[in-house]
């Protein structure tokens, strides 16, 4: 096993002076799974916003390594160059900007590499016929008049085309009926399996996990890692809720 | 010089807020002299050159019976009326009239489609800097006319750009104009249509040039199911000044009228934008919907915003909306999440503001000419 792709040590952090993370370890290995579970408010989102590097959210205390470099102070756009990436719960839309426009701007930018058109339009309908989407959906406004299903997928598909080294996903599950999850999961199972790539999943459903391997699962709590586990920890979670992890 | 006022509002507001119109205290000296035509014309299309009376005459003659009337606050007029509305305005109509400037006709002949558009290059290096056409398209014709107006920097120069379409039953026109003009030339570009029953006038605007533009459009739908869609794109930078004036005046019934404005203004440029929705009685089950977005990317500039819908018929359906400020951090997040930093994160909200406006363009060697010219203008 290789060494910490992302490593987090005593992290606290918060949003407008509220402390809403308290102390967080978190170890993720190249090519693992995580699965980060908790009720609603617990500061899942803001977790993954905070290791994204959002400016709304701010660290008090503690430091995110990725790839061994310290990234706490780093910028958003940084921190997707050295390979995260977010998937956003609720996808912002940008009329003007088609969906292919954008990946291939967002590839262009964080590598600062010529894009070669051939192999990106290639691989670009690869990972389309995987999402199950239609041509069309690349010339159309990125994430405008699209569906909840259609965001997450396009959504997936930026995962797919940047290919980074860690995805957070935040509730990519969430608002989707069971075939657009189906799809959505297609599209991470091979970024999983095919590619490698290291996962952090947030959610506090678990249909989305249903193909994918888990390394370990960690249990938010009132901002506070409560519980650390492996995959059997999901199921528990599944039979019995968040109460056994709630109780004081 | 005589001063003159241009893009009025149809209904004055308070005076302290200067936007009723724009005064111009001084115009560049305006040179009638001839310009390149629009060369060779397909068939059933054909063009020649009348004085500026022979053009009020026959325009007046060809206007729709009901006359735009004089708009009037209180019970004093505000401005003669014009023989044929259009955006700047009658004084604008005087200036070219006092200057001697001569008119082409332009007219499209009934059931005569235009497989391909109708491109001219509005050069303004030459000794003139006048083009005024009135554009007749025959009853069921339909045309594509595409005007790029270009000229390199220039000290105090002028432009000055009038089109009056009058569109037949059943008539399709599509208008472009692609504004690319260099500093230190001033722009008035002035715009009229009437549309009879079932007529569609779609009017594109870009203003991408680096001198102060002065832009109306005036559209009188008169005919029953006459349509009219105007999307415009500006990018404003450095000390300009862009003053844009647009009403739609929905007279027939189930007329419809659609404007859509995106801009975007830097440094210490201003922009006054006056956009009407005119129901006029009669106009029943008619639509009209408005709407503005405007990016800001700087702490310097001027907005001033006159939104207006004026309802003279109560079976009407009228929509107004509009966005305007500065990237939000939201926004930047999700840009920089996929490694886009703050100025990649503006050149593509730039662009994308442009781009949905450019994308309406009939594709061509026209289009890929404005968007190179977007591109380098984004590069400086």
């Amino acid at each position: 096993m290789s060494g910490p792709l992302l490593q987090v040590s005593d992290l606290s952090a918060g949003i407008e002076g509220a402390e809403l993370l308290h102390h967080i370890d978190l170890t993720i290995r190249e090519g693992e799974t995580h699965v980060l579970m908790g009720p609603n408010g617990a500061g899942k989102s803001t977790l993954g916003n905070t290791l994204m590097g959002n400016p709304a959210y701010h660290v008090t205390g503690g430091r995110i390594f990725f790839g061994g470099e310290d990234i706490t102070e780093l910028g958003a756009d940084k921190r997707a160059a050295m390979g995260m990436f977010m998937s956003f719960q609720n996808p912002l839309e940008i009329p003007g900007l088609s969906l292919e426009s954008f990946i291939r701007n967002a590839i262009r930018i964080s590598t600062g590499k010529p894009l070669k058109i051939f192999q990106f339009k290639k691989q670009l309908e690869a990972a389309m016929e995987i999402l199950q989407m239609d041509a069309s959906y690349v010339e159309r406004d990125l994430n405008v008049g699209f569906s909840g299903g259609e965001k997450k997928k396009a959504e997936i598909l930026q995962l797919l085309m940047l290919d980074p080294k860690l995805a957070i996903l935040d509730e990519t599950d969430s608002g989707l009926d069971v075939d657009a999850v189906r799809t959505v999961s297609r599209g991470i199972e091979e970024y999983q399996k095919e590619r490698g790539g290291a996962l952090l999943v947030i959610t506090h459903s678990t249909r989305i996990l249903d193909s994918l391997h888990v390394d370990r699962t960690h249990v938010l709590v009132k901002g506070r890692i409560a519980e650390t586990g492996g995959a059997e920890l999901v199921d528990e979670i599944n039979r019995g809720g968040f109460e056994r992890f709630t109780e004081e | 010089m005589k001063k003159r006022t241009v893009n009025h509002i149809p209904a004055l507001t308070w005076n302290a807020l200067r936007v009723n119109g724009a005064v111009i205290e001084e115009t560049p000296a305006l040179h009638p002299e001839k310009t390149a035509g629009f060369g060779k014309l397909p068939e059933g299309v054909s063009c020649r050159e009348i004085s500026f009376a022979e053009a009020l005459e026959w325009l007046a003659a060809a206007a729709p019976e009901e006359k735009p009337e004089a708009v009037v606050a209180g019970k004093v007029p505000i401005y003669h009326p014009q023989a044929f509305a259009t955006g700047l305005g009658a004084e604008f109509d005087e200036l070219l009239e006092e200057g001697g400037c001569r008119v082409e006709l332009l007219e499209i002949e009934d059931n005569v489609r235009l497989t391909e558009p109708v491109h001219r290059n509005l050069d303004f290096e030459g000794e003139g800097n006048t083009f005024v056409t009135i554009l007749h398209v025959g009853k069921n014709a339909e045309a594509v006319i595409l005007l790029d107006e270009t000229g390199r920097d220039a000290e105090n120069a002028g432009a000055y750009i009038s089109t009056k379409a009058v569109l037949e039953e059943g008539a399709r026109l599509t208008l472009v104009k692609a504004q690319m003009l260099g500093k230190g030339r001033k722009c008035f570009d002035d715009t009229g249509a009437s549309l009879l029953k079932d007529a569609s006038f779609s009017f594109i605007r870009m203003d991408l040039g680096e001198g102060d533009v002065y832009a109306g459009v005036q559209a009188e739908l008169v005919g029953k199911d006459a349509s009219f869609d105007a999307k415009t794109a500006y990018i404003g930078r450095g000390t300009q000044t862009i003053d844009l004036g647009y009403n739609a005046v929905l007279r027939g019934p189930r007329t419809k009228a659609e404007m859509l404005f995106n801009g975007v203004l830097g440094g210490h440029a201003s922009k006054t934008l006056r956009f009407t929705i005119d129901f006029r009685r009669g106009a029943k089950a008619s639509l009209g919907e408005e709407k503005e977005n405007l990016l800001v990317l700087g702490d310097d500039v001027g907005i001033k915003t006159m939104p207006i819908i004026l309802c003279g018929e109560e079976d009407m359906e009228g929509h107004h909306g509009a966005t305007i400020g500065q990237l939000d951090e939201e926004m930047l997040f999700y840009m920089a999440s996929r490694g886009i930093d703050r100025k990649e994160a503006e050149r593509l909200m730039v662009r994308a503001r442009l781009d949905t406006v450019l994308r309406t363009v009939p594709e061509g060697g026209f289009r890929t000419g404005i968007a190179k010219y977007t591109e380098r203008a984004l590069e400086a």
